[in-house]
Formats: C-alpha cells, structure tokens, sequence
C-alpha cells in the first residue's frame, strides 16, 4: 500500500492531479475514495475487496486531471473511452494495480468473482504507473472462457425465453446497471428519449426486455466485462450472461474485444479498406 | 369493531391452510417468494410456494398499493397487439373511454411483510390521503388491501426501525394481523382490526399460554438489541443546506435510482403518455430529467444537488409538511447502495459540519 | 394541418387495377383531409388544378398519390412552388410501381393504395419546410488520368474557356493507345492520331499537366473540392530540359521498358516513347547506378553520373524532391483507363513461362514499326520471324472461374485487326483465330471482321484452346476444338498470341475510396445510371469516362469524354449551385461526441464542434451530407435525425399502417 499511497501523494504534491480516485475502508468494508490533498492520501488501500470500477467516475470528471486507481478489467474501459473521444489520454494518470482476483461480494462463501475466473489482464494494458501485486498470486483457470454461455445456448428457445421472462419481470428500472457501468456515459439515454418514444420508460416486463436487450446491444463491442452491472443490481438479474453472450459474438464474428488497445478503432467503426477490401492481386499485371 | 384484542397459537400448517383459502375465495394472496437468494412479495397461488426463511423482501411493500406501473387511463385505439405480461391489460377495441375500462382492483391480502413495511403504509397515507386531495387510485387498493405482518426476529445490520416512535423489530404499528414466530413450528397471532378478523375466522385457535408471552418478552428484547443503527437527524438540518459537506460526501453516488425505489416511503412518480396510456410509474429525483421542464432547464443539473434534496425530502421538508419523517428505517436503501452509502453516517458527517456559504 | 390528396389514375396504368374512387373516398375520410383524383396529375391542367386547390383550400402540404418519385418529384416540387408552398411540403405515393403495375387482385391492391396513401398523410403531418443551401463554384476541373478519354475530356472543357490540370501516373500522357500500332477498323497508325491531340492539350493554356504524379487526396464538395497532387521528383529539371536525348543514350544501365511490356529495354534514364509528352526524361531509382549507390552508402558522392556529365542544358537533378500541390476544383473526372489480364493464372497456356505466348499488348508492340523489333515479326525466345501464329480469344473475359465473367469488348475487333497486320507485316504468313462468338458491334466493324477473313484470308476457328505447349523443335502446340468441324485441330505455332482481357487499374479502390465514389465487384467505377447516366457517378460533381468504367473501344471513350466533359460544363456555368436540403442533422444537447456517426459517414461529411462547456460534439457538414441516413443508424442516443425523412415521420408512417 505505501508504493500507492506515495504515488498518489506525489501526484498531488506535484499538482499533477486535482484528484486521486482510489479505494478505503470504512466501517468494514470497501467504498471509492476521493483524495485532494496529500495529507487524505494514506487511506488508500488495495486489496481483494476492491470490486468497484472507478473508471465509472469520469463521468464526472471530464476536462479535469485526475488519477484513478485501476485494475487490469477496469483500466480496458479507458481505453474504450479513448476510442470514442470521451476524454483525452493527457487529462489521466492511471495507477495500475496488479490484481489476481477481486472478492464476488453476492456469494455466501466469499469466492473470487466469476470475471476473474479467466482473466488476461492482471496487469492492466494502459497504465502511467504500476503497483506490484503483494501476495501470492494466483493464475486464472484456463480452459473455454464462454462454457457457460455456451451450455445457455443449448437450452431449446422456449426454456430460454422463460428464464429471462422470470428474470426481467424481478427488474425494477432503477438503472443501477447503467450508471454504475463506465460505458453508459450518454448525456441523455436512449430509454429517456421520447421524441420519439424508441423504448419504453415505465417499468413493465415488455419495457424491462426492452431497455436490458437494448442496454446489452449497445453495450457490443464495448463492455470490458467489468462485472458491475450484475454487482450492483438490487434483484440479481444475471445481466453478464447477457453481456458475455454479445462478448463471445463479438469474438467469433469480428475477433473483436473491448478495450485492447487504445489507437485501434471501436468495433463499430472498424472498417480499414486495406485490411477489409480483398483485392486479387492474380488478376491484375 | 373488533371484539377484544385476539392473540392465539396456531401451528405452521394451519396457518398454511388459512392462507391457502385465501386463495380460494378468489382474494389475491401476496407472500414472499424465494427468487435466485432474494425475497419478494408476489402474488400466490399455492401456498406451499411460500419462503418462510428471509430477514425481508427486496422490494418495499408499497408497490402493492402504489404500483411501479400504473395506468391511470387508456385512450388505446384498440388495434394494438397484446403487450408481453402487461400488469394492467390494455382495452380491448372499446372506443375513448376514460377509466372507464380499467380492470376492476381485486381484494388482496399481504402475509409476510414486516412491521417496517406495515408502518411505511401509514406514512404514505398522510401524503396520498390528504383531506383535499385524495389520490382515489392509492385509496381504492389500500381499502381493498389487508396486512398480516411477520415480526423481526433477525433485524439486519443496516435496519433502524426502532428510532422511530412506533417502530421497533415487532411493531404491530398499521397492520391488520401481527404474526410472531415463537417455535419451530409455533406462531402467535395477534388480531389488530376488522379486515383482520375476516382472515383468521376460527374461534378454535388455542389462546397463548403465559410460557408463550413470556417468550415472546425474550425474543421482542433479544430481536431489539440487534439493532445497532440509529437514527440522528441534525436539528439544524435546514441551515445545513449549503454546507461544502454534501459536495464531498455526494462524489461516490452515481445517481440510479435504488435507494429510492427500495425505500419503503418514497413515493415520486412521473406521469406521461405512452402508447396511447396516460401511466404513472415511478420516478428517483436522483435522475436529472427529474427536474427538466418544458423550457429544457434542469434546476437540479449537479449531482449534489439531487443528492442532498433526497435528504431534505425524508427529514427536512416532509416534516414541516406531515409532521414527520419520510422513513421507517427499514435500512435498504443502506443494503442495496452498490457504493454503500450509508445515510446516518451521511447525517452524522452533516451535522458535524459547519454552514458554509 | 390542411392536406390535400390528389390521386393520380395515370391514364389506366393506376386505375385499370386500383379503384381510384375508393382511394380518394377512404383519404377524405381522414380529418383534415381533401382528395380528389385527375387522369395524368402530371399534365399541365393536373398540375394547375393542384395550384388552385392549395390556394382555395388553403392547403399546407400535397400529397400527389401516383408514380414514382423518380419521374415525377421534381415536377410537382415545382407545382408546389407555383402554388406558393415549400417544396419539401410534398410526399409521394407510389401507387403504380409499387402497387398497380405489381399486383393483380383489384381488392387488396386498392387496399394497398389507400394505406400508402395514408402513410403518406401520416409523413407528411410532420413535414417541414426544407430550404436548400447555396455554395459557389470553382471554374477549374481535375481530371484524373492522361489517357486518351482523360486528353478529350481536358481538350472539351478547356476549349469552353475553363481551366483544367491532367493528373497522370506515368511520365508521359497517351495511356494505353500510345503503345498502339494501328487502330481499327480504319488502320489509322495510333501515335498519329493521338499525338495531335496530346500536344493541343499541353499546348493549350487553359490546360495544366502534371506527369509522373499522383492525386494523394481529395476532400471538399461538388463546387468545392480541395486536391492534393504529389508531382514525383523526375530529377530532371523540366524547364531547363531540351529533350535531346543524350542523357539516355549515353545511359549505361539497361532494363526492361514497361512501354515495350518487356519485350525491349529502356535505360535508367528514360522517355517512355518518342513522341511522349512532355518530352522530358525521367530517372529511374530503383535502377539507377547512382541513386543505389547513395542508398548503399548516402555519404558518398554517388557512381556513374554519366547523364549529369554529357547534359548540355545541366538538366540533371539528383536531389529534386517530389513537389506537393494543392489546389481547389469545382469538378473531377475520373479516366483511369484499365490494366491487362495477367495470364499466368492459365497454366494451359504456359502460365507465363512460354517466351512466345506473348499478350495482345506484347504483339502491338511487335507489330509497331518504333517498337522493340522495329517493326518485324519476330519471336521473342530466338528472334526468328514467326510465320505461323495463333491468336486466342477470350483469355481471361467472360470466365467466371478466373474472376471475370463479363466481355471485354475490344478483343475481338484487335485480334482481327493484328492477324490483318500480320498478314500485311508477312503476306505468306498462316493466321489462326480460335473464337467463341465474334463480337463486332460497331461502325464497319462487322465488315472488317469479314474483310480479315476473306481479303487476308485469316482462318477463323470456334472452339477454345485447351493446350500450348512447346515441342521439341521449338515450336508451340496449340491444341483446341474446331466446333463448326465438329474435330479436334492441333496447330503447331511460332507464337501464339493471347487477347487478354481488359480489368480494372489497381489503384480504383484506392481513389474509389478516397474520392467516395463507389466500384462495383469488377472494380470498375460504378456509373450514376448505367442507361442514362453512365458518364456521372453518384458523388456530385465526379465525372467518369473512359474504359474505367468499363473496357470499352476509342470511340465510345472519346464520346463518353466529351460526355464527362459536358456535364462538367453545365456545372460551371452556373453561377451557384443549389444543394439538396434532405440532410442529417445533429442535436448538439444530447450528442455524447463519441463519433460513430464520423466513422460510418461515407462522405467525410461529420466535423467536430467544441461547445461553450468545452465538450466535443458533432456537426453535419451540409455541403457534403448526402442525407444517406447511415449516421442515424449509428448513433446510439437518437442525436442525428434527417431532415425531411425524420424518425418521427417514420414511426408515424408505420403507426399509421396499425
């Protein structure tokens, strides 16, 4: 902890930063700091419980130095950020964290959470500084990181409808899922838009379909597989199989995932006539 | 009037059996229902579906009075294809006949709430049934509505119930029936009111023993002392209204809607026109359009803002208004914060700060 | 809101299938509705009653329930013009394409038109007047290519007065029909018909040629299109050159000449051809003794020089760097011309590794008396006069399997017209033509192929060719099919000649994509109509013409280049051009700025804005938004919306149908 609580003092020290986004305990458990001066900088800790994605807080924070403090999943949503011109690289510092697994906070027996099962990024790919994991560190499990999704698919279509009927029928639309997601920055959501009305607002289980099939479909291509969403919903709808089945699309289709680099384009907008435009070069002298 | 105050014992299988003819006089039953390791209060038909093992159900019991989703009128044209499960059905072809053909409100029976929830009914009656202006939608299913309460005997960490003048892990506080679970397979019921006698018919149900209310003394103080959370309000709350603290103490909040949806109390709802209904669904002030009006301002536009005016609502304003706070302490909105806001520590820090221009 | 319904029964085209009364009975019944019906709406008395009917009813928006837009739009855009509405006040029902010319049952086809026609209502509810954005024009062209189409269009557009720069790739003007002998059916010597027209175009002054250069990008719009040419070092000064010619016969290295399609050498320092325009050599890098020695030892002062050393105007530049220009034009055309089918891909013919297989190209530049063999005959393995040749037809065209199923046009008519010379070149000479269908569909072209046969008698075979291969002796064995005979035939050949088929410039993607004009799956570019567009493309103000299109012979290149020409013409004279108004535009308060609308824009036509909050949002650029709705799709809050084809008209349209 101390290599994080110095950087992050330095950082402020320095004025490099207005603010360090970070982690600290309080009354037992974990909640995302803010630190602006150097002297609030020792409650920084990193450890297992440190589930929150504080790329999240971005959104609040445009057009403003900041350092965050990011694990490998959270600091790809930096990236997806880049990608769609939603900050500039030069306004964050990124403290990475090496992590081998945050806790599932929904489980009885305290278990690493289901994203850290098969994860590529213990140390993030986009980072200013790094802290080094202290522990032992313990290797993902290798093996089909869609076997899950994949056994789904086999259930025939009526016993799948029925699953997410029960499912979206428990959702209340409090939206938890998109605002404590780092990719759902839109200024005004689709769901409020009713000039025209695409989506409905209210709650009900046509509009819970609605708005979660929506959400996942605009999440293709971009979800970092954080894991917040499923987290923080207050009726347990498994929104990451949702997600992960979009995820595992996105690979088979496109060999496409989120936040790999920063200079590659959003998969949206991925078309290189070089790469994509096949030119037989047989037929032409 | 009822008779006397009624307490007796009856067995888990009775009670049971008294449930399940609820059903059968075509009454709609509401009980917990165990859903993916989370409760809630749904509509029943086979009593043997029954969760009996829950501290409380995630959603607050008011979506049965005050549904998430209502339509308050239909202008459908009639050719519209069936919604998928829509709790209120649309019009069948009928031509513009407002309220004319809504789906008549059933009788309804709610088991298993807990006295938190049993009270919050109360709280949200003063708002909803004021003198002048009653809401005849909440009033038709709050009179159609019966409550059987189930005591608490393994509050939460985060409950504060008992801060509350009439609250308390066994409050018999706005229900119709309080049951108390004394044994394995022993409950006491207490009869509080007519709509609750109708229920529990049977005079033969054995009258408790003073072993029995000795007991129910024990659990009653053991199931009180669990309660570590209290309620502080700051008496110079409304003063505190610029402090820099609400700045600082709002940065983590990213402003979703559960703490106001899982609060037993809260009660603001947005009416629009869609799709040919005039509804009424549930609306967080914590969402920006909350505030938006027709011009395009939002006077609510930071985050702060909506955050502190959640505060002002439950334990400024309301109480200048209705002469108490718009809380019953039954802790969700602590539970649920996925970045575990706690309101009393929010309260507390508050009122240790200074009014700062 | 007042509409007006007017039915149109086409003559009986809408009402011999739709009962027109019904239509305009079940439109009036809609409140705020007027109908009515007319024989030919689009007649004079039809358009006239449309007028009086907005100014009695005091009408907002038309809808005209009849043909196709495409025809029709304009007409009654003006009709409302005259009536004093916007013209964007009008919607059109497709009644007669879309519904009476398609279906047969009377019933459901007028019930078809009436609920066309109340989409059309329910669009139109929410019409807005549109007005269109004026933007200037430049009065200077581009043309890309100095082939002879690029040459023609250039001469036309120059000779009405307006200036015009040629952007040619290689260091010469003149394509392909420099390389020529002679063309058909009238045997004119190529180089003397086009050279003529090489030097009217760089004599003109209102002409410009860059040679040896390439157009690196283009952006702007119909009007207003800024191009950024790189004119490629030559490192030979071109004002000081005289063209003597000393510096390349004194050039000690020797390589192929692409001109001569590797039949013959150029030097290092070369002309491409001696009448090529300008006459001024250019230095070949890649082979040249000096520059590879500077890329071996850059320190050096560099072997040989030997051009530098013996040129008396001191034209020798060695550290001339490419020169970047920019400038603005109000049109481009588009002349690429084509490239030739690489064989090799028929391992039945050699595969290339035959020295006396030799291309259609290969042999014109036998046969030209300036060409590697001056003009003789000869084959190219052991330079003895080939006697006996077989020409090929359809080496490449019409084969699907090879990527090429489309005709190739010219074949026909050049292979007859090089066993005519051949016989001309070697009286006593033995022709052999293996064909599949003879393809003459020209002026006196049918006649020339006759005259081949009869006059020069060049024997004509119907059957493909399924072997070449080389005998001991080293001749070739042609095997093929005489159909008409009914027999196998084998030839044995000094040369055989194949007619490789015409395919499309390798650099059309490249420019495809950087002008965003559109290709097809040949990769020729696509045209505006193939009927009655074939010279403009769907970019406004980008012209094509010449065998980029599509391979076509020197007449139908010129005429198409004066078609080019033509259009670009009728665009400069205008003073201002008027820009549709159905364009997107963006809804700054709820645009994230994240862009995706940019990325799928297949005009460039989405620029950044920076807000007073300082966030980056999007912008329509309206000059170059073609309103192709791509962006709407994209966006992921609803932000952009189309005006004049807006979501909310949609939906309407659709809710209208419920």
């Amino acid at each position: 902890m101390k290599e994080l609580i110095d950087k992050a003092k330095e950082l402020l020290k320095e004025k490099k930063v207005e603010t360090v986004i970070g982690y600290r305990e309080i009354r037992g458990c974990v909640v995302p700091a803010y630190v602006d001066s150097p002297c609030d900088a020792d409650c920084l800790i990193f450890d297992k419980r440190c589930v929150y994605n504080l790329a999240n807080y971005l959104k609040w924070f445009k057009n403003k130095n900041v350092a965050l403090v990011l694990k490998g999943c959270d600091a790809k949503s930096i990236n997806v950020w880049l990608q769609e011109f939603q900050i500039k690289r030069e306004n964050i510092f990124i403290i990475g964290v090496e992590c081998y697994g945050v806790m599932n906070e929904k489980s009885a027996d305290a278990g690493l959470s289901d994203k850290c099962g098969h994860c590529e990024a213990h140390v993030p790919n986009i980072y200013d500084a790094v802290i080094k994991h202290q522990g032992d560190k313990k290797e993902s499990v290798q093996g089909e990181p869609f076997k899950d999704i994949q056994e789904f698919e086999k259930l025939p279509h009526d016993e799948r409808w029925d699953f997410w009927k029960k499912q979206f029928e428990k959702c209340i639309k409090c939206y938890a899922c998109r605002e404590i997601c780092p990719m759902c920055y839109c200024k005004e959501c689709i769901v409020e838009r009713n000039i025209p009305q695409w989506i409905m607002s209210s709650p009900s289980v046509k509009g819970n379909f609605e708005w979660n099939m929506v959400r996942a479909f605009h999440l293709a291509g971009r979800c970092v597989e954080c894991g917040e969403c499923e987290r923080a919903c207050p009726v347990n709808i498994p929104l990451m199989k949702l997600n992960k089945k979009l995820i595992k699309e996105m690979k088979e289709l496109f060999d496409y995932s989120a936040g790999q680099k920063e200079d590659v384009k959003s998969a949206i907008d991925d078309f290189y006539p070089e790469k994509d435009i096949k030119i037989d070069d047989k037929m032409i002298r | 009037m009822i008779s006397e105050m009624k307490k007796f014992i009856i067995s888990k299988n009775e009670l049971k059996k008294i449930l399940a003819g609820i059903v059968a006089e075509n009454i709609k039953l509401i009980a917990p229902v165990s859903r993916d390791n989370a409760f809630f209060l749904e509509e029943v038909s086979d009593a043997e579906k029954i969760a009996w093992d829950y501290s409380n159900v995630v959603k607050p019991v008011k979506e049965h009075i005050f549904p998430m989703r209502e339509v308050l009128l239909d202008f459908g044209r009639g050719t519209d294809p069936p919604a998928l499960d829509e709790p209120e059905a649309r019009s069948s072809g009928k031509e513009k006949n407002p309220a004319g053909n809504m789906p008549p409100v059933k009788e309804q029976v709610i088991f298993g709430l807990r006295p938190c929830d049993a009270r919050s009914l109360l709280v949200l009656d003063k708002p909803f049934l004021q003198e002048k202006y009653v809401d005849s939608y909440y009033k038709e299913r709050r009179e159609k509505t019966t409550l059987i309460a189930m005591a608490c005997l393994n509050p939460e960490k985060t409950c504060l119930c008992s801060s509350f003048e009439n609250g308390g892990p066994f409050s018999s506080a706005g229900s119709d029936v309080l049951c108390v679970q004394t044994g394995q397979d022993e409950f006491l019921v207490e009869i509080l009111s007519e709509k609750g006698e109708k229920i529990f018919k049977n005079p033969s149900f054995a009258q408790p023993s003073g072993e029995v209310l000795k007991k129910l003394e024990n659990l009653k103080a053991d199931s009180e002392a669990k309660i570590c959370k209290a309620l502080k309000v700051p008496e110079n709350l409304r003063e505190l209204f610029e402090a820099g603290t609400w700045e600082t103490e709002s940065l983590s909040c990213i402003a979703c809607g559960i703490c106001r949806y899982l609060s037993a109390t809260c009660y603001c709802f947005n009416i629009t026109d869609e799709f040919e209904q005039r509804l009424r669904y549930w609306i967080p002030c914590s969402f920006k359009n909350y505030t938006k009006m027709t011009s395009g301002e939002i006077s609510r536009e930071k985050k702060s803002a909506r955050f502190k005016h959640w505060y002002f609502h439950k334990f400024s304003y309301h109480k200048d208004n209705f002469g108490e706070y718009l809380c019953v302490g039954c802790g969700r909105c602590i539970k649920y914060c996925p970045v575990k806001i706690d309101f009393t520590e929010v309260l507390g820090k508050i009122g240790n700060s200074k009014q700062e221009q | 809101m007042k509409i007006g319904v007017f039915v149109c029964h086409c003559g009986t085209n809408i009402s011999a299938v739709i009962d027109v009364q019904k239509v305009v009975n079940d439109l009036a019944k809609m409140p705020g509705v007027f109908a009515m019906d007319y024989k030919f709406m689009c007649s004079d008395p039809g358009q006239n009653m449309i007028i009086s009917e907005i100014k009695q009813k005091k009408l907002d928006a038309v809808i005209v329930a009849a043909c196709s837009p495409c025809l029709h739009e304009l007409t009654f855009r003006n009709t409302l013009i005259r009536g004093g509405l916007n013209p964007y006040m009008l919607e059109i029902a497709n009644i007669r394409e879309q519904d009476s010319w398609v279906h047969t049952d009377r019933d459901k086809a007028t019930e078809k038109a009436v609920r066309l026609a109340k989409m059309a209502v329910a669009k139109a509810k929410r019409n807005q007047p549109l007005f269109p954005q004026e933007v200037s024009v430049e009065k200077s062209c581009l043309v890309i290519g100095g082939g002879i189409a690029g040459i023609q269009a250039a001469i036309d557009i120059s000779s009405a007065g307006y200036q015009t720069v040629i952007v040619e790739k290689e260091p010469s003007i003149g394509g392909k029909m420099a390389m020529f002998d002679k063309t058909f059916p009238t045997l004119d010597c190529s180089a003397c018909i086009l050279t003529p027209k090489m030097v009217q175009a760089s004599q003109s002054k209102k002409v410009k040629i860059y040679t040896y250069s390439e157009v690196e990008e283009i952006g702007g719009y119909v009007g207003n299109f800024n191009a950024r040419i790189r004119v490629k070092a030559r490192s030979v000064n071109m004002e000081k050159c005289t063209g003597c010619g000393i510096c390349w016969q004194k050039c000690p290295v020797k390589v192929n000449s692409e001109f001569e399609q590797n039949l013959g050498p150029r030097k290092a320092v070369y002309v491409p051809f001696a009448q090529a325009v300008p006459n001024v050599p250019v230095i070949d890098c890649v082979n040249c003794t000096y520059y590879r020695s500077k890329r071996q030892n850059p320190e050096s002062k560099g072997l040989c020089r030997i051009c530098e050393k013996f040129c008396p105007a001191g034209a020798i530049e060695f550290d001339q760097k490419d020169k970047i220009i920019e400038e603005k034009f109000g049109a481009v055309i588009v002349a690429t011309g084509f490239s030739a089918f690489d064989h090799k891909v028929y391992g039945e013919y050699g595969a290339g590794r035959y020295k006396d297989v030799v291309t259609a190209l290969q042999f014109e530049r036998l046969l030209n008396s300036s060409g590697p063999t001056q003009g003789k005959i000869l084959r190219p393995s052991d330079s003895k006069e080939a006697r006996t040749i077989v020409f090929v037809q359809c080496v490449g065209s019409r084969d699907e399997s090879k990527g090429v199923p489309y005709c190739s046009r010219v074949c026909c008519m050049y292979t007859a017209k090089q066993a005519l010379l051949l016989k001309e070149h070697i009286p006593d000479a033995n022709a052999y033509v293996f064909y599949i269908d003879i393809r003459a569909a020209g002026k006196n072209y049918e006649e020339f192929i006759e005259r081949v046969q009869d006059e020069y008698g060049v024997l004509y075979l119907r059957g493909r060719v399924s072997k070449i291969y080389r005998t001991g002796d080293g001749a070739l064995l042609v095997r093929g099919a005489d159909t008409l005979s009914g027999t196998q035939v084998e030839i044995s050949a000094d040369m055989v000649v194949l007619a490789t088929g015409l395919v499309s410039n390798p650099e059309t993607v490249k420019l495809g994509q950087m002008i965003g004009i559109p290709y097809d799956k040949n990769r020729f570019f696509t045209e505006s109509h193939p009927k009655l567009a074939p010279a403009e493309t769907q970019t406004a103000g980008v012209f094509i013409c010449g065998a980029c299109q599509f391979p076509k012979d020197i007449p139908d290149s010129v005429a198409q280049a004066g078609a080019a020409a033509s259009k670009v013409l009728g665009l400069f004279s205008q003073e201002h051009l008027m820009l549709e108004p159905v364009l997107a535009c963006v809804n700054q308060k709820i645009c994230n700025g994240c862009f995706h609308c940019r990325a799928v824009c297949p005009y460039n036509a989405i620029d950044e804005e920076i807000l007073k909050d300082k966030s980056v949002v999007a912008r329509v650029i309206e000059s170059k938004c073609h309103g192709c709705g791509n962006c709407i799709s994209a966006c992921p809050v609803s932000a952009v919306d189309l005006k004049g084809y807006t979501n909310e008209q949609i939906l309407e349209q659709l809710q209208s149908l419920r």
